[in-house]
């Protein structure tokens, strides 16, 4: 297990205009001696470890789904379960970001060793128009060394980690609207927005 | 959400309220589990399942565990429609559990298991002989190893070496995890069922509120990382406390949803000792008035006894961790409640509307 006061650093091939938005709001927050977004509690943090392995999961009463078939967009990669309780209101805020039509954002959400008969009775009170994949057996959340829940990762066209955050946050807050309005929207000089990557790449 | 270091640093505040209770309080309640007087009980499992369409499994948990000082599995017996039906044992735990086969056929799967104990109070051992036989070394393994939800590195070692202080004796480190259970965590009503164990999403994220299976899984993570073999024992509540602890015990005979986990952890010279301070915080939040404060005197005696003794009014099924269900691909973090399969897919043993069952339980006089 990570213990998170033993953060990863490991190399990393962070590339693109994305990064270097998300790394100057860092640099400055850093600078300020606050971390990236004020939350109470948790708050999404730089991710400083290397790249995550690619995966391919069910989706609930659906078909598999590859993480690599979103590469070019930017992806928040959510781990959460029924019994977590933070998790509920989090899907929750994580359902209102998908209303604000961020361009070219995706949402996946993983549940974490949970039945399926579990997760769709969950999914029946409190429904979300993003896919919910599940991790039955946990060897997504093990390679990618989640240890709490709930835990994202906000991944970069790449499809390599830029943010992550342990613990729950309001993804529809303003101060996570302004970074991921920065983050998503911003084209790096010279380079097009990840959803331009993502339509010349099809 | 209070954070995990708030809790760490409230411990030795709370720990000096508990020192300097009042000893007319404790002494207006009893909690006094003592052994002598053997119970004998049947329990009854009944499983029904809707749907005759598709193939189907079924796998109830017996009882496995055979302490001669407190529970004595007396034998299983079963009656169903099913193709086929035989109990399995474990090999790495010794968890036995009962698996039929039902085929596709006119008729829903039914099934009746009726197993028979023999039980008793276990008593604090602490000051008597230390004569305990000694735990064999894959024994000793096992009961340190960490599972796949009960991590014991990282933020468990961590927390666990904070708790004891790296020192004391085997019973004084094993005394301070549980007094830290009891001062830092809570019950939380809201958990289904009797929670996951998800011992280091509960440290990691400070939110230190579930159940049985919650709360003495910490404890049992936490002793094992202080080097301490540990055990949750997984069971169920088949009769009312006899101390009129309401909630201690069963409510009635129908005792479907009354699975109850608790811990041992094996203290040298004296075995393995009892311990379970998920119920002393259920004691807080549920016992009538309800809502007790740590220092009401039906929560201090109930905590000076559950540290060492417990009530026989409860069996034990078994120790499992990480179960794969024999004849599935499907894993259980532990095995506490029926499980069943249908078309492949596991059902949900906490929902009454896909998954009918009932447990019930009849003491037999001895």
């Amino acid at each position: 297990m990570v213990s998170h006061l033993a953060p990863e650093v490991r190399g990393s091939r962070l590339q693109g205009k994305l990064f270097r938005v998300v790394l100057a709001a860092v640099v400055v927050s850093v600078a300020l001696g606050s971390r990236v977004l004020a939350s109470p509690q948790f708050a999404l943090e730089p991710w400083q470890g290397g790249p995550k392995p690619a995966w391919t999961l069910d989706v609930l009463d659906g078909e598999k789904l590859t993480l690599e078939g979103y590469l070019g967009k930017p992806v928040i990669v959510h781990f959460f379960a029924t019994w977590c309780e933070p998790c509920v209101e989090e899907l929750g805020s994580l359902e209102r970001l998908t209303n604000r039509k961020y361009s070219g954002l995706a949402i996946l959400a993983i549940d974490v060793g949970e039945i399926d008969a579990r997760v769709r009775n969950f999914l029946r009170k409190h429904p979300v128009n993003f896919p919910v994949l599940l991790d039955r057996d946990r060897a997504v959340t093990k390679t990618w060394q989640v240890t709490a829940l709930p835990t994202s990762f906000v991944l970069a066209c790449g499809l390599t980690p830029v943010l992550h955050v342990r613990g729950d946050i309001a993804w529809d807050s303003a101060e996570v609207a302004t970074t991921l309005d920065q983050a998503i929207q911003t084209p790096a000089e010279g380079q097009p927005a990840c959803n331009q990557q993502r339509e010349e790449s099809e | 959400m209070t954070s995990r270091r708030e809790f760490l640093a409230g411990t030795a505040a709370f720990s000096a309220a508990a020192l300097m209770l009042p000893n007319v309080a404790r002494a207006e309640v009893k909690f006094d589990p003592q052994p002598g007087k053997w119970r004998i009980f049947s329990i009854t499992t009944r499983i029904e399942l809707a749907d005759a369409g598709k193939a189907a499994h079924v796998w109830v948990p017996l009882p496995s565990l055979t302490e001669d000082a407190w529970i004595v599995p007396e034998g299983d017996e079963w009656s169903s429609n099913a193709a086929s039906a035989e109990i399995i044992t474990d090999p790495k735990y010794g968890a036995k559990l009962l698996r039929a086969n039902f085929a596709v056929g006119n008729e829903p799967g039914v099934i009746e298991v009726r197993s028979r104990i023999r039980t008793q109070d276990r008593g604090a051992p602490f000051g008597g002989t230390r004569a305990a036989a000694s735990l064999s070394d894959s024994e000793r393994q096992l009961f340190l190893e960490p599972t796949e939800l009960m991590p014991t590195d990282g933020i468990v070692k961590e927390t666990a070496d904070k708790i004891t202080g790296g020192a004391g004796d085997e019973v004084a480190r094993a005394r301070a995890i549980y007094d830290w259970i009891v001062e830092n965590c809570h019950r939380d009503k809201s958990v289904r069922g009797c929670g996951t164990g998800d011992v280091a999403s509960m440290l990691e994220s400070g939110n230190l509120g579930g159940k049985c299976a919650d709360l003495n899984a910490l404890y049992v993570a936490l002793a094992r990382a202080s080097g301490l073999p540990a055990r949750d024992v997984y069971g169920l509540r088949v009769a009312p406390s006899r101390f009129g602890y309401k909630s201690l015990g069963a409510g009635s005979e129908n005792v479907t949803k009354a699975q109850h986990c608790r811990a041992e952890v094996y203290l040298t010279g004296y075995g393995w000792v009892a311990v379970d301070p998920a119920d002393v915080r259920k004691v807080m939040l549920e016992e009538p008035p309800a809502d007790n404060p740590i220092d009401a005197p039906v929560v201090v005696a109930a905590r000076e006894k559950l540290f060492g003794a417990w009530e026989g009014n409860w069996l034990a099924y078994n120790t499992a961790h990480d179960l794969v269900l024999p004849g599935s691909q499907h894993k259980v973090a532990f095995l506490m409640y029926p499980q069943a399969e249908v078309g492949g897919e596991l059902l949900d043993p906490l929902d009454p509307d896909t998954f009918k069952y009932t447990i019930t339980s009849a003491e037999i006089a001895s």
